[in-house]
Order: C-alpha cells, then sequence, then structure tokens
C-alpha cells in the first residue's frame, strides 16, 4: 500500500529531487519518511523525530498497534490524521514530515522552516512615538503581532484557503461582541463562489472582494503596522490577514481615516486639531490649486490685485504655450521623476535627483520652457500630496487634478464650481461595505465627529461610533 | 433599498430649496414692487409663509409611509389622482426650468459675457443628470455639504461687508405707504415656499429621527428667513434707493464692496459659489419629485430625456432676458399660486375625512 | 467611469469664447474722456502697462506704460477702435482712474455713465476725477518714480489727500447715485498739472531729482445740475468735509493771542438735527484735536487756559463753517450739502407738499445752527511752548 501511494506522488511530482524518501523498520515493521527538503528543517527533522522512533522502537511490543504507540509516543506537539491521499498532498506542502505506517494509517507532523525575515520597522508608514514593528511574510507571526496586544478569548477567526496553485491561507478576523459578522459572512459568500488561479498577495484579494469599477477612490485599507489593526478592530471592522504578504486589509473604512496617522495619540487635542486642518487644507491644495490658477490667470482676473497681475503678465510673456499645456507639462515630469524614484535602487539615486532638480528648476525656466510661477504652483501642489500614506488615494487624487484643470481652462472659475460639485457627488456616493463613505460628516454622528477634523480629549471620547458598532459604551475609569 | 435619509439632511434640503431664488427672483420681485422698503417685504413674506409651511407639516404627517403621489391616489381614486399627479408635473416643471434659466442668465451677464447661454445650460445639465442618477441618499448627503459651505461663505460675506452699511440709505421709511410692501411679501413668499413643496415625495417614513422632523423644519424655516431678510436688508442699506433699481442683481453688487483685512478686495467670485450651491440643489429636488412621481422604481432612464427636455424647453421658452423679466412678475406667481390652491385642497379633503372618519 | 467621459467630452468640444491668455491682453489701469461740442466726439486716451520684466523694462530704458488715444461719436466704438493702433484688445477690468472733463459732465453725462454702469468688465469702484482744463486731461501720461505708473500715482495720492481732509472720494456708483438722486448735487475731485507739461512725458521727467512736470490733487469742484461752477479753495473744501461728515483728518490753524495754534482734529463727526416745519438744520460737531505747534506765548499748563483755549477753538470752527455755508449760497445758490436730501428723509410728505420752489424760496432761508464739541486731546512730547519758556523764566 505504501508503495502505491510513493509511487503517485513520484509520478505527480515528477520524481523532484526536493521530495525525499526513506525508509525505517521498526522490528520488521516498514514505515516510511516523505519530507519536502525546502520547506522542512532537517535539524528539527533529525533530532526530534528520527532520535524518538529510534526509541520507540526499544519499548515496541509486537502484538501492540504499531500506529498508536507512534502517536502517544512521538516528541512531536503537533500531529495530524491523515484521511485519504489529498492529505497526503496538502500536508507534504506545506512543511509537513508524512509517516506511512502499515496497513493506510499514516501521520504527519510539523516541521515547518521558518523562511521569512525576522520583525524589521515598517518601511512605508512611519511614525515619531509609536511602536516600531511591522507584519512579516509569516501568517503565524502577524497573527501573533496582533494576538500579543488583544489578549481576550473574543479575538475570532475563520480561515479559507484560496488560489488553485497557491493554496494561499487567509484569516478573516474580528472580536465577536464589538462587530457583526456581517461583513465577514458575505466575504466568504463571495470567495467561495470564485476559482482563481492565483492569490499571491494583498493587492489582489482587495479586487476579489470589492467590484474595481465602482469608484476610483479605495474602500479598503492596507497597513503593515500591527497597532494600526487591533485599533481597528477594537473599532469594531473586520481584518484580512494574507500568507505571504505583510500588508493586511482593514475594511470597512471613511474617508477620514485617510487624515488620521499613529502619531496622533501622543499629542493632546488642542495641538492635534490644528494637524488635522493642516491636512484637510494639503488635500484641498493638491486638488484643486493648478485648476485654480489657471481659471484666475484666464477668465477671472479681477480677483488678482494690480502689481501681481503685471508680475504675472511679465514673465508669461516668454512662454510660447498656452497655461493649460505649461501645466501638464510640469504634472507629467513630475511624476515621471516620482515613479523612476520608486525602481531606481539606492546606488544610482542620487545623480537621478540631481537631473530631477535641473530639469524643474533654473534650465527650464531660462530656456523659455516653462515660467517661474507655474514651478511653484507645481512644488506647492506636488508637496502636499507626499503627506498621504495611501497610495490608491494618491491616484486617485490625479483624475480629479487633471479634471478641475479642465473644467478650468473652459470655463473659469465657473468650471472649476461645477467640478467641485461633481467631486462632492462622487464622494458622497461610494459605500464601503455598505457604509457611507463621507461617514462622520454627512451622515452626522457625533461620537464619530469627535476624531475627525477636530478632536476632543480623550476622557471625553467614551462612545463607539454608531455606524461600525452596536456595541456603544467603551469603559474608560477617570 | 429602503432609501432612507437623515432628519438633517432633510432639513438642509428644506434649507437650501427655500433660498434657491433668492438671487435674482425673490429679490428682484420685491425690489419692483417696493424699491427701497423691499425688506419690509421679506419680513412681511416671513409672517405669510406661515400659512404654507403648516399645510407642508400637516400633509406631511398624514399616513407617514406613503408618498405624496400614493396619498392623492388614495384620497381621490385613480382617475382622478392621476390628474392631479401630471398636473402637478407639469407645474414643478415650470419651476425647475425657470431656476435654471435663472442660474444661467446670473453667470452669462456677470462673468462670461462672450458665451453662448445654450453652453451653459448643457454644463449645468450634465452635472444635475448625474447627481439624479445617484439617487436621494446621495442628494441629501450633498445638500447637507452645500448647506454648510453656503452658510460659512455668506458669514464671512456679511462680516466683510458691514463697514459699507449706510442705515441713512434705508429712509424715509414707508415714503408711499404700506400696500406696496404687502403685495411684495405675499409674492416673495409664494416664491420661495412653494418649490418646497416638492420634498413631500419623500414620505415620513423613510427619515430616521422621526419624531424630530418637524423640529427641524421650523428651526430651518426660521434660519432661512432670517437670511433672506439679512441680504435683502443690507443690500439696500449699502446700495441706496436708485441704484438699486438700475441694477438686476443688485445684492451681487453690493458684494464687489467686500473687503477683509483691508487688503483682500476683488473677491465676489468666491460668494457666487454659494448662489451656485443653492440654485441647483432647488432645481433637483423639483426634478427627483417628478422623476419620482413618473416611476417608483430605480431604474434611471427616464433622467436622460427629463434632463433633454428641461434644457431644450428653458432655451426655446425663454429668448432673452426682458422676456424672462417679465414673465416673472406676470406669470410665474400665478403658477405657484396653482400648486399652493392644489394643496389647499388636498388638505381640506384630508381633514374632512379625518371629521367624517373613513380612515 | 463611462460617465467621466461624457462630461470631459462636453467640456473640450464646447469652448469658452471669453478665454484669453495672459500675453492678448492689455492691462488697462486710466481712461480719461473728453468731449468735443464742436464736432461731437469723444476724445478717449487709456493708459495701457507695458508687460515686460522689470528688470529688462529698466535696463532697456523702456517705459513702463503706454498711451493710447482715439476719437469717435460713441463711446463703445471708441474703445473698441484703439485695437487699429494697439497690438491687444483692451482688458478694462483693472481700471482704477476714470477722468473726466467739463463738457462731458455738462453735456454727455447720462451717456457716459450709461455705458460705463452697463459694461461687465468695469467695476463700480472705479474713482472718478473732473479735469478742469484741457490740458489737465493729460495727467495720466506723465512719467513718475515713486510709482511705475502714474495711475498709481494719481489714486496714491488721492487717497492720502482724503485721509488728511482735503478732497473726497468719488466712485462711480456715488456719481450715479448724485446724478439720479433729485434732491442731491454732484461734487468731484479735481486734479491739475503743473510744470513743463512738454517733457513731462519723456525719461527726463525721472532721470532728475526735481520733477520738470507733476500732478497735483486740487479741491472739490462744485456743480449744480450738471452746470460746472467752480473750484473751491483748499480751506473751503475742508470746512465742506465738515458738514457733509467726510473728514477724518484735518490741519486747523488759528490764530490766538498775537501768535497762533495749529490743531490736528481726528475722529470728527457731524450729526444733523433738521426742524423741517422751521426750515432749520442743528449740526453738532464731536470729535478730538492734538497740538503740534503752540507759538501764542500762553501757559498751557494751566487748567483755566486750556478751557478757554477749547472755547475759542470752538468758536473759530464754528464761525468759518457758518462763513463758508453762506458764501457758498450767496455766490452760487447750489446745495451741495445735501440738506435737501436730509429733509426728504426725515419727512418726505412735508416736503413734497411745502417745498416745492427749493432754490428760490426756501434754501436761502435755511438757517444753519452749529454745535461744536472737539475735545482738546494730547500736546506731543513737550508739555510747555518754548517761545513760554524761554520768555517767562
Amino acid at each position: 500500500m505504501n508503495n502505491k501511494i510513493i509511487k503517485k506522488i513520484k509520478e505527480e511530482t515528477n520524481n523532484s529531487s526536493y521530495i525525499i524518501y526513506r525508509e525505517k523498520y521498526i522490528k520488521k515493521k516498514r514505515i516510511d519518511i516523505i519530507y519536502h527538503e525546502a520547506l522542512t528543517s532537517q535539524d528539527k527533522l533529525s533530532d526530534f523525530i528520527y532520535r524518538s522512533l529510534d526509541k520507540i522502537e526499544k519499548i515496541y511490543n509486537e502484538k501492540d498497534f504499531l500506529y498508536d504507540t507512534i502517536k502517544n509516543n512521538i516528541a512531536n506537539i503537533k500531529i495530524k490524521k491523515i484521511k485519504n491521499y489529498q492529505d497526503i498532498i496538502t500536508y507534504l506542502n506545506n512543511g509537513f514530515v508524512i509517516l506511512l505506517i502499515e496497513d493506510d494509517y499514516s501521520l504527519a507532523l510539523e516541521v515547518k522552516q521558518n523562511l521569512s525575515r525576522s520583525i524589521d520597522k515598517p518601511t512605508t508608514e512611519m511614525t515619531v512615538r509609536g511602536p516600531m514593528d511591522s507584519f512579516t511574510e509569516n501568517i503565524e507571526t502577524n497573527i501573533g503581532l496582533i494576538k500579543r496586544r488583544i489578549k481576550s478569548n473574543k479575538l475570532w477567526n475563520k480561515d479559507l484557503f484560496l488560489g488553485k496553485y497557491t493554496k494561499t491561507k487567509i484569516s478573516i478576523l474580528h472580536i465577536d461582541g464589538i462587530s457583526s459578522s456581517e461583513i465577514e459572512n458575505k466575504i466568504i459568500e463571495k470567495l467561495n463562489k470564485i476559482k482563481i488561479d492565483k492569490v499571491i498577495d494583498s493587492g489582489t484579494l482587495k479586487h476579489l472582494i470589492q467590484k474595481e469599477y465602482k469608484s476610483i477612490f479605495p474602500t479598503i485599507i492596507s497597513t503593515e503596522r500591527p497597532d494600526k489593526v487591533s485599533d481597528a478592530l477594537l473599532n469594531g471592522k473586520t481584518v484580512i490577514i494574507i500568507d505571504n504578504s505583510p500588508f493586511a486589509l482593514i475594511m470597512p473604512i471613511s474617508f477620514n481615516d485617510f487624515f488620521i496617522s499613529e502619531d496622533d495619540k501622543d499629542s493632546k487635542f488642542m495641538n492635534n486639531t490644528l494637524t488635522r486642518i493642516l491636512r484637510y487644507t494639503a488635500f484641498l491644495i493638491t486638488v484643486i490649486t493648478p485648476g485654480a490658477y489657471i481659471a484666475i490667470t484666464t477668465f477671472n482676473r479681477e480677483m488678482l490685485p494690480l502689481e501681481l497681475l503685471i508680475n504675472f503678465a511679465s514673465q508669461r510673456s516668454t512662454v510660447p504655450f498656452p497655461a493649460f499645456f505649461e501645466a501638464l507639462l510640469m504634472l507629467l515630469s513630475f511624476d515621471i521623476l516620482r515613479e523612476s524614484d520608486l525602481r531606481i535602487p539606492n546606488i544610482g539615486g542620487s545623480a537621478i535627483s540631481i537631473v530631477g532638480a535641473l530639469i524643474l528648476g533654473e534650465a527650464a525656466v531660462n530656456a523659455g520652457i516653462v515660467s517661474p510661477i507655474m514651478i511653484i504652483i507645481e512644488a506647492i501642489t506636488a508637496i502636499s500630496a507626499l503627506l498621504f500614506t495611501e497610495p490608491e488615494l494618491i491616484n486617485a487624487i490625479k483624475w480629479y487634478r487633471l479634471l478641475f484643470m479642465i473644467g478650468g481652462t473652459t470655463f473659469g472659475m465657473f468650471g472649476v464650481y461645477i467640478v467641485f460639485i461633481y467631486f462632492l457627488t462622487n464622494l458622497s456616493s461610494i459605500n464601503s461595505f455598505n457604509k457611507p463613505y463621507l461617514m462622520p460628516y454627512v451622515p452626522l454622528s457625533i461620537q464619530g465627529l469627535k476624531n475627525s477634523i477636530i478632536k476632543f480629549p480623550l476622557v471625553k471620547r467614551t462612545k463607539r461610533d454608531k455606524y461600525y458598532s452596536k456595541n456603544i459604551t467603551r469603559i474608560i475609569n477617570k | 433599498m429602503s432609501k432612507k435619509i437623515d432628519s438633517i439632511e432633510f432639513t438642509s434640503l428644506f434649507i437650501l430649496t427655500f433660498l434657491s431664488s433668492s438671487i435674482g427672483l425673490s429679490l428682484y420681485t420685491t425690489i419692483k414692487y417696493a424699491s427701497i422698503n423691499s425688506y419690509i417685504g421679506v419680513l412681511i413674506s416671513f409672517i405669510t409663509s406661515i400659512i404654507p409651511l403648516l399645510i407642508f407639516i400637516f400633509i406631511l404627517n398624514y399616513k407617514q409611509e406613503q408618498n405624496i403621489k400614493e396619498k392623492i391616489k388614495h384620497l381621490y381614486g385613480k382617475y382622478l389622482g392621476t390628474i392631479i399627479n401630471y398636473t402637478l408635473i407639469r407645474l414643478f416643471f415650470i419651476v425647475a426650468i425657470t431656476i435654471l434659466f435663472n442660474l444661467s442668465n446670473f453667470i452669462v451677464s456677470q462673468y462670461l459675457s462672450d458665451t453662448n447661454i445654450l453652453y451653459i445650460m448643457i454644463l449645468l445639465s450634465v452635472t444635475l443628470y448625474f447627481s439624479l442618477n445617484k439617487g436621494i441618499e446621495t442628494i441629501s448627503r450633498i445638500s447637507s455639504i452645500f448647506t454648510l459651505i453656503f452658510l460659512i461663505l455668506l458669514i464671512i460675506a456679511i462680516f466683510s461687508v458691514k463697514k459699507e452699511i449706510n442705515i441713512n440709505n434705508l429712509k424715509p421709511f414707508l415714503e408711499d405707504g404700506i400696500n406696496d410692501p404687502i403685495k411684495a411679501g405675499l409674492i416673495n413668499s409664494l416664491l420661495t415656499i412653494i418649490p418646497c413643496f416638492s420634498l413631500l415625495i419623500i414620505p415620513k417614513q423613510n427619515i430616521t429621527n422621526n419624531n424630530k422632523v418637524i423640529k427641524h423644519i421650523i428651526i430651518g424655516y426660521i434660519i432661512s428667513s432670517i437670511i433672506l431678510f439679512l441680504i435683502s436688508i443690507i443690500s439696500n442699506s449699502i446700495l441706496g434707493e436708485y441704484l438699486i433699481q438700475i441694477y438686476q442683481y443688485p445684492a451681487y453688487i453690493s458684494l464687489k464692496k467686500a473687503s477683509l483685512f483691508n487688503f483682500i478686495d476683488k473677491i465676489e467670485n468666491f460668494f457666487s459659489l454659494a448662489w451656485i450651491l443653492s440654485s441647483f440643489i432647488g432645481i433637483i429636488t423639483s426634478l427627483y419629485y417628478i422623476k419620482e412621481t413618473i416611476t417608483k422604481s430605480n431604474k434611471q432612464i427616464i433622467n436622460i430625456p427629463l434632463i433633454i427636455i428641461l434644457v431644450i424647453v428653458s432655451y426655446k421658452l425663454f429668448k432673452n432676458n426682458t422676456i424672462f423679466d417679465n414673465y416673472i412678475i406676470k406669470y410665474y406667481p400665478i403658477n405657484l399660486l396653482s400648486i399652493l390652491i392644489i394643496f389647499i385642497i388636498i388638505s381640506i379633503t384630508i381633514i374632512i375625512r379625518k371629521i367624517l372618519k373613513k380612515d | 467611469m463611462k460617465k467621466i467621459k461624457y462630461l470631459l467630452l462636453i467640456l473640450l468640444l464646447t469652448g469658452c469664447q471669453n478665454y484669453r491668455e495672459l500675453t492678448d491682453i492689455a492691462i488697462t489701469t486710466a481712461i480719461s474722456v473728453d468731449y468735443n461740442t464742436n464736432t461731437n466726439e469723444y476724445i478717449l486716451l487709456t493708459q495701457v502697462v507695458n508687460s515686460v520684466k522689470q528688470q529688462d523694462a529698466t535696463s532697456s530704458n523702456e517705459p513702463t506704460f503706454i498711451n493710447f488715444t482715439s476719437t469717435s461719436t460713441s463711446l463703445s466704438e471708441g474703445l473698441s477702435k484703439i485695437v487699429l493702433e494697439s497690438p491687444r484688445k483692451l482688458y478694462t477690468t483693472q481700471t482704477q482712474i476714470i477722468i473726466l472733463s467739463k463738457e462731458v459732465i455738462e453735456n454727455k453725462l447720462n451717456e457716459v455713465l450709461d455705458y460705463f454702469i452697463r459694461n461687465p468688465e468695469i467695476r463700480g469702484e472705479t474713482l472718478i476725477l473732473l479735469a478742469p482744463d484741457k490740458e489737465d486731461l493729460k495727467g495720466i501720461t506723465i512719467q513718475t518714480l515713486l510709482d511705475n505708473l502714474s495711475s498709481s500715482n494719481i489714486v496714491s495720492s488721492l487717497k492720502e489727500s482724503e485721509k488728511e481732509g482735503y478732497t473726497t472720494l468719488i466712485t462711480l456708483n456715488n456719481l450715479t447715485d448724485m446724478y439720479l438722486n433729485p434732491y442731491k448735487e454732484i461734487i468731484l475731485p479735481t486734479l491739475h498739472i503743473e510744470g513743463n507739461i512738454n517733457v513731462a512725458d519723456e525719461e527726463i521727467n525721472k532721470t532728475s531729482t526735481n520733477y520738470k512736470g507733476t500732478v497735483k490733487i486740487g479741491p472739490l469742484a462744485i456743480f449744480k445740475n450738471t452746470t460746472y461752477l467752480t473750484v473751491l479753495s483748499l480751506d473751503e473744501s475742508k470746512y465742506l468735509n465738515i458738514i457733509r461728515n467726510t473728514l477724518n483728518k484735518s490741519i486747523i490753524t488759528m490764530p490766538y493771542n498775537e501768535g497762533y495754534i495749529t490743531f490736528e482734529l481726528y475722529n470728527i463727526k457731524a450729526k444733523y438735527k433738521p426742524d423741517i416745519k422751521n426750515n432749520t438744520i442743528t449740526l453738532t460737531i464731536k470729535g478730538n484735536a492734538k497740538t503740534y505747534e503752540t507759538i501764542t506765548n500762553t501757559n498751557i499748563e494751566n487748567k483755566e487756559k486750556v478751557r478757554d483755549i477749547q472755547k475759542y477753538f470752538n468758536k473759530y470752527i464754528k464761525e468759518n463753517v457758518l462763513d463758508t455755508f453762506n458764501n457758498i449760497r450767496t455766490n452760487y445758490n447750489t446745495d451741495i450739502f445735501n440738506f435737501r436730501d436730509i429733509y426728504h428723509k426725515c419727512n418726505p410728505k412735508y416736503l413734497n407738499q411745502n417745498y416745492h420752489n427749493w432754490y428760490k424760496e426756501k434754501y436761502p432761508k435755511l438757517e444753519l445752527k452749529i454745535n461744536s464739541n472737539i475735545k482738546l486731546y494730547e500736546k506731543g512730547k513737550i508739555k510747555e511752548e518754548i517761545i513760554y519758556v524761554k520768555e517767562n523764566r
């Protein structure tokens, strides 16, 4: 019987040199040991399993059932029973060692090797005064980092395995009593209908859960900080953790979540209010400024004082292009520079940034291609966009920036106002998992408003947002 | 979808629909009848608008799970009810084209004087189409944001012109007697509160916080009346008796004197955003009424012909400015009065049925 | 997403005719209008900014502004004929001043006002000036150093003069109001040119520290129903401003005790109490004053002396105001103080019934009672008079 199984495995894997087959006899009964060399750790195998098999050989009585003896006496804590051939394949590919014992009984023992990097600082979201550990590619480490922070039995999880070839493990977490399992059930229902080849990372999963063409603004946040994830769980949100990806997904979200950072817990409410107002102002600046500048200098020039207007006119007299193309050219060059910044290895970085500064600086002005005022406008726009850490938000803003510019060239300030109305309509109509996107502002919720553009002190924020969870009271002892 | 909206959003729809005719329609007619005493007309209209407001609340409270179309069908039967419904559709359509032409005329005459008015109308109607497609939830959300922006802009505007106010320009008080302001007040109350009747298309059950709706609406009514009164009295006191009669949009001209902190001036452009937003909501409520009365399902296919007919009729009907001005003085109040009469008859029918205990 | 396509298409296909680049406009900062009664034509003179880089302008000897002229029978055609001479179309939104000549105001004021008020590109806050002589119309062609544009020069000078009490600011809206209101008369600030006009618009005017030709703001000019009467003197201008309640600050010299004291008035407010049945108006003047020069050989630390000075000063102001009022009334018989408007605002019915012939019967008999209540406030850095200290040691 064992030979048949071994033959089948060899056929399926094309006699792969990484799968090792070993025979061992315990008092003339044969057991086969099968393991995958790249996934298991040789030390654990030799030290624990092989040595304990030797010990078992000594205490084995020929009348007893070999399977039971091995199961009771083997020196490995995680033992799984194998019921059919499919289990053998699953466990073999997951880093388990298979013991084929007589008469169709088999065991699988875990001797997994840790193939991921150690816990490191986060690379995309930095804080000044917060914890600095981040997720890695190993799902157990990630769950461990979360569990260290939420030491309660109510943190429930459900596991799924997705992808025909990848069989990636994902875990859906939520805290029972604070959030309902409605979102979880919806996600599981959706994912069970899909048959997909691969789920390699969190981005693909994002697009499986929500349709891509519903809106251009992101409705799921991905993060690599465990403290942000535990905060979200305690507010009533649902989190998905994926194997082999250091980014976890949080849902549902609102527009306000892009303007909150983990540093805010450290500062007082009055200082923090100013910072939040600054972030909202930066958002408006980065979307509206190029369009408003073009509208003011081509249609509504009476809004400028006379000296400024003469200055602009004298600067623009040397430039041959209309204002719209000039702005487009500057935006294009800045975006190309930014893309190249993400791709270039660290070694060649400094020379490229010098070239970029030269392009955007004196040389372009002196050659007569752009005017100095346009460079200032583009610099303000680009720097304001660097305040946000979620890359999907920046990509969505680019579309609207273009639309505001088009509205400004064709109809002046009136065009800018019309595009502004369209922008607000679009934002208000987005629903993230049936919760409105502009959450604390427009379906007005006072508790949510206490942690949005203005912030109230900690002792006054005693309730949870009623749109996320039914269990409203938090307990804070004064 | 259950189409639930919040009671604060409902109030903001009410406020902006009330103020949607403030720039060209209501101020124009009050000045035409009562020139320098038009603010007294606005004050009188605050009192005379209470009766339509009570009718509005009364009809809203009756049979809270049905909207106005179903209520009419329930009261009058199938045939008569359909006739009344379609008459109301025609009357509210006239409201929508008036506000659309008013807004486009304002933009063309003050800013983009070389553009054909048709382009502005097409641009506005495309945005209206997008917003109408999204449904009542989105419309109510954007209207509460717009109300906030409107109030902030208005407060800044009042603050920046306060040193130009000259009370001497308002004297002599009531030189020609009180008859003219009373006439102006009656017409003003028609112009401002009748478009709000299109909000009856939302049944009261669909509003969360059911018990606070009435209180919020009364507060919203008081706020919008105060705003209209302030606009009227400030623009009268800045410009004086003779300039008010020759300018077409005196409220806008008086904003040109705004100056903040002694160096920011010439910013009347920002304040015109407030009028664009309120007219926008005014048109959308009437269009939503028409759409919901024709078909209650979620299909949005009716929106396209509706918007196209709106633009074509509005462009062809008002050929130039003078025709539009005459129309506002003579025919538009008759239109609004007929809407009011229909709703008075409906409320009398409800009272009679309640007395006879048929319900 | 496919819906955004429609919005984009519409925005791109419809071009807007108002679109003009900054390089296609000629920014106009001043317009002067003159009317030739013989040939029935308007003569227009506009000042346009030369938009070259300022460093290049001063180094290459280019002027910072250019003037264009045109003549035509109607105003709008005149302003559009300027493109026959200038390479760009006029852009009049930033116009700061409009200068009108006597002939325009006497003959064609309603047409000029109709054009300027109806035009959406000209703001109602543009300042209006009167040029009493034909030569003064060229005031906007003079090159100046402190402000690069001569129109900015005129505007700043006018605003400072208004603060010092020599004149008032009249905007386009104010002028229309004065013209349409049957109870008010027109007054306007003036400007005139001194010096050598022939070289004033050349470079030589800027390269020397003494100007060869300058523009000066003059006192107010008065009208009677669009007929030009005269330009007042500086002192009469000051007192006229006090009566009309448009004075902010001013300097008045009062002779006292073989010497004189100069007072600087500030925070002056005038209130009217009209008594229409007896045809009298009571004017109350309140405010503060401080002294900067006292050459009277009195001890100004003494309480009673100061009270004396205050009484004497108030009497002096009262006499001078009455004198101005009577002079203007007897010499010119025009109601530039807007007293008829004040009567109309307090009791319009009585005015309509009884005051039919304002200029023949009622205005010559108007009695003006003045109460002046100006308080002396401070004396500057020193406590005593220098001449008093020297002579009474």
